[in-house]
């Protein structure tokens, strides 16, 4: 623990200096969040494990532990602060698309992992970083679902390891743009982000995604009636969203050959070699076609669902392994699980961590043992 | 993950069925109960097809060019359907699951808008060799020809992240008539 809390004073007077050091010039601007100030997400790598971290404003940090789907707060810093990135995670961090942050899978892996594994142990998260030395390695921007975003990658060499931080925030509108796609002229520099699921009341004061929808029904007669200068506007703020789409759709058939490749590479098995996980094992097959019967039976005229993601309608990043989709309302109405016990036959964190998702949601869940 | 959530309404699911049966070469299940295990298959997209839809908006898409074995049934046990047939989707064909987009009328008179989505599993089970297998290229190749067939029909729009919706469901919206109820956009 002594390390660790070394390590994590070391670790915020340097990323506090190196945040306070770039941030007349830096190309970021904080992304939206559920509540709160505006703060940055820090994902740290080390060699044992990942540690979420975030930058209330420029002058604040809150550690958040070593494993974001089972966030702890281990200085006691702010007791919210589990609760708070939480939220923070299940309503923005796991909903980006990371896979496009790094084709390379290094981030992809990492959030993998914090998702799949719960527990850690952060006293071996890096020890020795007295010798630290931060070197900005790259900085790259990314067009997402959720917006354009920069990434800062950050290494800390250290004594004994390397560690990697990735800054992320959105970028302000005008500064940078993905792919050389012409910035959008007179865009403000916080765009405005819609406050709930709801459309936009206001049609005629488009963010510029929006002007793409209408051009495609009225654009011909709302144009004609335009200055010419407020049409120059309108076909930049047009270009630049049409671009932002065609490298949104690159950016997902890219995902999907890499969740191919990975499959592949990973997952393809011989006889006699099963692999345990999601429809693995003989007997993880066989549960969960118990578990279609069950929930078949139990909603007869529902639509079910097998190791599909609910994220769509729920918000949570899950593929339960049945799951039920009600016919006319179209929510989720149950989730049903395939778990593992340990031996002193309680079940194992990974499940806890889900059915605690479930809960928070509103979502009944079933979990039945993989036997 | 090969999955394609989008919006829309009744007319913009209609379309987006005909646009996907004029390829020519799917064909359609409906993910029903079936007295014996034979798949009930249709190829075109007619008024009373689209009746049956209504009650049960999921399909599943089969073609010569990327399915290589049968459809295959589940029998269910228990409950209702007990002694009826549901098509396993993990062990047939390979094939595609597509799930119409939510749209219904609420006592305030305004329509929910949900997601829809087409989608494969990310495993099939060979038939053959009772292997797990990851899906083919052919079908990749389809599931993304499909979607950029249903693309063509729908627009993109923001809420809080960018969803692909079809065009009446962004007239309902516009004109408020609608309000989206998916919480993960």
């Amino acid at each position: 623990m002594q390390k660790l809390r070394g390590f994590l004073k070391a670790f915020a007077v340097i990323a506090l200096a190196l945040f306070t050091s770039t941030a007349s010039a830096d190309p970021f601007t904080p992304i939206d969040q559920p509540r709160g100030p505006q703060p940055f997400i820090v994902i740290v790598q080390t060699p044992d494990g990942w540690m979420c971290c975030e930058f209330l404003d420029r002058t604040s940090i809150r550690f958040c532990g070593d494993n974001p789907t089972n966030l702890t707060d281990p200085l006691g810093l702010d007791p919210d602060a589990v609760d708070y990135l939480q939220a923070y995670w299940n309503g923005y961090v796991r909903n980006l698309p990371w896979q496009i942050a790094d084709p390379t899978g290094g981030v992809r892996q990492a959030l993998s992992a914090t998702q799949s594994i719960v527990g850690g142990h952060p006293e071996n998260i890096v020890p020795g970083v007295s010798q630290a030395k931060t070197v900005i390695n790259s900085v790259d921007n990314y067009a997402t679902a959720k917006g354009d975003v920069a990434r800062a990658e950050v290494i800390i060499n250290t004594t004994e390891s390397a560690v990697s931080l990735y800054l992320f925030g959105r970028m302000a509108p005008g500064l940078r743009t993905p792919a050389g796609a012409p910035s959008p002229a007179g865009a403000p520099v916080n765009a405005p982000v819609a406050s709930d699921v709801v459309a936009p009341e206001t049609p005629s004061a488009p963010t510029p995604v929006q002007v793409e929808a209408e051009v495609s029904h009225d654009g011909p007669q709302r144009t004609q009636q335009l200055e010419p200068q407020q049409q120059m506007q309108k076909q930049q703020q047009q270009v630049a969203a049409e671009a932002r789409a065609k490298e949104q759709s690159e950016v997902e058939d890219r995902m999907e050959d890499a969740h191919e490749r990975e499959f592949r590479d990973k997952r393809t098995r011989q006889p006699g070699d099963p692999r345990p996980g999601k429809n693995g094992l003989p007997d993880h097959i066989d549960t969960n076609d118990r578990l279609e019967e069950m929930a078949r039976s139990e909603f007869p005229n529902d639509i079910i669902h097998r190791g599909k993601s609910i994220r769509g309608k729920t918000g949570i990043n899950r593929e339960p392994d049945v799951w039920v989709e009600d016919a006319n309302t179209r929510a989720v109405k149950k989730v049903y699980e395939a778990a593992r016990k340990t031996p002193e036959g309680e079940w194992v964190d990974r499940e806890l961590a889900k059915k605690n998702e479930y809960d928070k949601a509103g979502i009944p869940s079933h979990f039945e043992e993989v036997k | 993950m090969a999955e394609f959530d989008f919006f829309g309404s009744w007319l913009d699911s209609e379309h987006i069925l005909q646009s996907v049966a004029a390829r020519g070469d799917i064909s359609f299940i409906l993910d029903i109960a079936h007295e014996r295990p034979e798949p009930m298959w249709f190829r075109e997209i007619t008024r009373s097809v689209m009746e049956k839809i209504e009650c049960m908006p999921r399909l599943f898409l089969f073609s010569d060019r990327f399915s290589v074995f049968p459809v295959c049934f589940r029998q269910q046990q228990s409950g209702q359907h007990a002694g009826k047939y549901f098509v396993s989707l993990e062990r047939s064909g390979p094939g595609l699951s597509l799930t119409l987009p939510g749209c219904y009328l609420t006592d305030d008179g305004m329509f929910n808008l949900n997601t829809g989505d087409l989608f494969y599993p990310k495993e099939f089970k060979n038939p053959t060799t009772g292997l797990l297998e990851p899906p083919s290229d052919e079908l990749k190749r389809a599931f993304k020809d499909i979607r950029s067939l249903m693309k063509k029909q729908l627009v993109r729009y923001q809420v809080r992240s960018w969803i692909h919706i079809g065009p009446d469901a962004v007239s309902l919206l516009r004109r408020k008539k609608a309000r989206i109820v998916a919480k993960g956009v």
